[in-house]
């Protein structure tokens, strides 16, 4: 293998990387942005782009297993998830 | 198809008791893999999945967190409230209700469920655990007890799917099941002391025998609860547990670095020395095989979690601990949210829904980090091994257990001392009483318990292979690039990006005896803390200098760290910053960024002052300076 072909791989290999895990630690207000846009303009080829990841994906289990199933960026417009908050006691 | 199949509903809410075996329905009707444990409060959110009915349609099942009245006390119990209500965004009411009932506790479990028929939603009962029912004497007249309720009842039990075709089968039969109208004496308004009354004379009516007064839960609790030698248990319990995570692991994560080594030497001997052979061997290999290599830890760790967690003891451990939690400003209700914290801070934090008063689910959320997550495991045994021998204590426990076991129970003393300040800080806190119910032991279903260390394993290779891996290469990148210049002496990462990054840290982190190699790996650390093993695998292999090819990681940080180093390290990681996603779920949990930025500060700051303490400590107790 040529040196050449060895680093253009590399190239790739490392700008794959990038984007992957600028998307998996970005912010999810990011990742529905970009998937909105990307599945417009490739609508079968990212039909399925996942907006969320489940839990953070650790070794620990429980919020992995937890997580929802895939949503498109059509289903997360009538997300039914609500925040629950902690409600500050009466004053 | 006949005209009621073609009617059957398409949403059907499990709904019932705490721990009367819903998710374990749910997992049996729609072939999930939800987390189940014999404990109240395990789902905390809303979960939905497709059921196929015996004539081939796809019903959208719902399993809802479960509750003891339709007056909701808590977030979670909310949750199922509002559900029930039809006052979710976006969703309707459920066609039908599936009420699932613990046979063993039909008394407690008949109030809700006059409670919900009140709701004039179709309803079905699902008579779960009968099999226990019926080993302890319990028997009920199912036709009775349909009779009286006015709805179709179906035996079910939760971990085998005979009852399941059943109920999908009357569900879809008898549909639509019959509403039943709310009584016009008591005009649908919720009275405790008729709706006793009632379940008074159903029982009456469909049950006969009476449970056995003594059942082997109760010979068990005797010991258990024990204030005195059910405390000794709990601990000698989660002491076996540490020695267990080093003594039972050591040949097959030697089994695991021989493959990486040999792997490695595979491909060093087959590539040529270009820019490809440094991206996989000291970035890829180097890297990721020094996380995979604690994978054995790891599930032996999820063996005794799991067991505990099936068996029923956790429950008995909140209750033994309630009194101690109290005089920390804490319930017993906070038990559980926290040991969930030693998997992952993120289900803890999201389990705190369960607590009632505000002020205790914000203390518990704030010290739930301070709890040794798994992930942390990868960094404690990585110094363990380089730095405390392998010997036996006292002929029979093994140091390096009991050094796994101290940093854990540092853990649990800082989360403590954290939440005594909160509870002095927080003067309008009040002391919350813990109604707990204890469910039966039993022994873990070999069939969950395998499946539930498999999906640790996939959980685990799947972040191996993923994010650590990108982490890794981007790091690999980070180190390697740019070349060093003409002239240059040093190993080639002290002149790229990644050395620069790591040179400016180490001013920051010098005074806790942290290198600039351990300064660099806390940033990927951020993303998760067992990425800094891989990120020291990577930095170290590429500082290999010459033809030196960079072996397991363990011997090469004996070799370049102080002992005061490395103690300064494992203190750091005791109380060290929350990785990003814990944070982020804080910010969700609390709709605000005042507390996951406040949780942040603390756990830093913490973390440094016991880094510079043990440091210290340590360098005038080995003579450095």
């Amino acid at each position: 293998m040529s040196a050449f072909i060895a680093n253009v791989i590399v190239y790739l290999v490392v700008a794959l990387s990038v984007g992957y895990a600028a998307w998996r630690l970005g912010p999810v207000s990011f990742r529905r942005w970009l998937a909105l846009r990307l599945q417009r303009r490739f609508p079968v080829l990212l039909r399925n782009l996942p907006l969320s990841v489940g839990g953070c994906g650790s070794s620990c289990g429980g919020c992995s297993l937890a997580a929802k199933p895939r949503a498109t960026p059509a289903e997360s417009r009538v997300s039914t998830q609500i925040p629950i908050r902690i409600h500050q006691p009466k004053r | 198809m006949s005209a009621a199949i073609a009617d059957a509903p398409q949403l059907i809410a499990l709904v019932g008791n705490p721990n009367c075996g819903k998710t374990a329905l749910f997992n049996l009707l729609t072939g999930s893999r939800q987390k189940v444990a014999n404990y109240a409060g395990v789902t905390i959110e809303r979960k939905e999945g497709i059921a196929v009915t015996p004539s081939g349609r796809r019903v959208r099942i719902l399993d809802l967190p479960g509750l003891y009245s339709l007056e909701p006390a808590t977030p979670d119990e909310q949750v199922t409230a509002d559900v029930l209500a039809g006052q979710r965004a976006g969703e309707g009411r459920p066609d039908a209700i599936i009420c699932v009932t613990d046979a063993t506790n039909l008394q407690l479990n008949l109030h809700l469920a006059l409670a919900l028929r009140r709701l004039n939603i179709p309803m079905l009962i699902a008579l779960n655990m009968s099999d226990l029912a019926q080993r302890r004497g319990i028997r009920i007249d199912r036709e009775a007890l349909a009779r009286e309720l006015g709805v179709p009842v179906v035996e079910t039990v939760g971990v085998r799917p005979a009852g399941i075709a059943e109920l999908l089968k009357r569900l879809e039969h008898e549909w639509p099941l019959r509403r039943v109208t709310p009584d016009p004496q008591a005009g649908g308004a919720i009275d405790n002391s008729r709706d006793h009354a009632e379940v008074m004379r159903i029982l009456t009516a469909a049950t006969a025998g009476t449970e056995l007064a003594d059942t082997l839960s109760d010979r068990i609790d005797r010991v258990v609860l024990h204030p005195v030698a059910g405390l000794a248990l709990l601990a000698v319990i989660l002491f076996l547990v540490f020695q267990a995570v080093f003594a039972w692991a050591q040949w097959p994560m030697d089994a695991i670095e021989a493959g990486v080594a040999a792997l490695a030497d595979g491909l060093s001997a087959l590539l040529p020395d270009n820019a490809l052979r440094s991206l996989l061997l000291d970035g890829v290999l180097a890297g990721v095989g020094s996380v995979l290599v604690f994978l054995p830890q790891i599930i032996i760790l999820f063996f005794f979690i799991l067991t505990l967690e099936e068996s029923g003891y956790l429950p008995r451990a909140a209750f033994l601990l309630d009194r101690l939690m109290g005089s920390i400003g804490l319930s017993g209700r906070s038990f559980i949210p926290l040991l969930s914290s030693f998997a992952c801070a993120i289900p803890g934090i999201m389990a705190t829904r369960t607590i009632q008063d505000p002020r205790a689910r914000l203390t518990t959320i704030m010290i739930a980090p301070l709890m040794t997550c798994s992930a942390r495991l990868p960094v404690y045994a990585l110094i363990i091994a380089a730095f405390i021998p392998r010997q036996t204590v006292w002929g029979v426990l093994e140091l390096q257990g009991l050094v796994l076991f101290a940093l854990y129970v540092a853990g649990v003393v800082g989360a403590m001392a954290v939440a005594y300040v909160l509870k002095r800080w927080e003067r309008g806190s009040r002391f919350q009483p813990l109604m707990l119910e204890l469910p039966s032991y039993h022994l873990p279903h070999l069939r969950s318990l395998v499946i539930g260390l498999w999906q640790r394993v996939q959980i685990f290779l799947t972040r191996v292979g993923t994010i650590i891996l990108s982490l890794m290469i981007i790091m690999w990148a980070l180190s390697s690039f740019p070349a060093p210049p003409d002239g240059a002496t040093g190993p080639a990462i002290q002149y790229s990006i990644a050395g620069y990054i790591g040179s400016g840290l180490a001013v920051l982190f010098a005074p806790i005896g942290f290198n600039w190699q351990i300064s660099l790996a806390l940033v990927p650390g951020l993303a998760a803390r067992e990425v800094a093993v891989a990120a020291l695998g990577t930095v170290y292999s590429l500082a290999a200098t010459g033809d030196e090819v960079s072996g397991a990681l363990t011997p090469l940080i004996a070799a370049s760290w102080s002992l005061p180093t490395a103690l300064s390290l494992l203190a750091w990681y005791v109380f060290a910053p929350q990785c990003l996603s814990t944070l982020a779920t804080v910010k969700r949990e609390t709709n605000s960024w005042r507390y996951p930025l406040i949780m942040a500060g603390y756990l830093f700051a913490l973390a440094y002052l016991a880094s510079f303490l043990t440091y210290r400590v340590a360098l005038w107790w080995t003579g450095g300076t």
